[in-house]
């Protein structure tokens, strides 16, 4: 896909986007590699369950990672430069979920050309909300 | 509000987004806090803006040469505000 290029004056108070993503087995296995956080709670079936999971528990920056994409690919998109994500992990999420990232621009600081944006993350496949935080964005000048 | 009332107000802030405690005085500046760089900055403005409901003009928080400049751009435009 290309990535878009909404301004900073097209980031409007009040503008949400959403866009949907898949914890496919590439996601999974390439966020492993780059993170090399291969705990038994993320790679071991038994030791999840045992720690009363229904199995691999994805990595919570997994979702960081949909976000750095969202930001930089769909809202705003190429003009963004991320600053800041605050991310509070509400529900473990797994291999093969759909997770919906929706955010709303919250506060545009005209002076830094920033935006603040609420985010929140559902679990579409479990119907539960995965996370939810605030993204902070400068949207530079095209 | 005053400046002393509104570095009151602005200790609150940073103590949110500083990891090691900063004390505000009306001379303190950017370049004596470690923590205090630009990606900060950005962030205190971002608060400020919020929690008083205030809006500045491009350059103008830049312009300021210590927290007690920055107190008293608060205070202008809070009367602003309320004019």
């Amino acid at each position: 896909m290309n990535a878009s290029d909404l301004t900073f004056d097209e980031m409007t108070q009040g503008l949400q986007n959403t866009h949907d993503y898949t914890i496919s087995e590439d996601v999974y296995t390439a966020f492993l590699a780059a993170s090399g956080d291969r705990s038994p709670i993320h790679v071991d079936e038994v030791s999840a369950k045992a720690a009363g999971f229904e199995g691999c528990v994805m990595h919570g920056s997994i979702l960081n990672a949909f976000i750095s994409h969202f930001v930089g690919m769909v809202f705003p998109g190429k003009h963004a430069l991320l600053l800041g994500v605050n991310l509070r992990y509400a529900n473990p999420s797994y291999l093969g979920d759909m997770l919906r990232v929706s955010a709303q621009v919250v506060q545009r600081v005209e002076s830094q050309s920033v935006i603040e944006m609420n985010v929140v993350i559902e679990n579409i496949t479990r119907g539960v909300r995965a996370a939810s935080g605030k993204i902070l964005s400068k949207v530079r000048a095209p | 509000m005053n400046q002393a009332q509104v570095i009151d107000r602005l200790q609150k802030i940073f103590d949110e987004l500083f990891l090691d405690p900063v004390v505000l005085t009306p001379a303190l500046t950017a370049r004596e806090v470690e923590e205090w760089d630009s990606l900060l900055q950005i962030s205190i403005v971002v608060a400020v803006e919020g929690h008083f409901g205030i809006r500045f003009n491009m350059g103008e928080v830049e312009a300021t040469q210590n927290v007690g400049q920055f107190a008293d751009l608060i205070v202008k435009r809070i009367a602003e505000k309320s004019a």
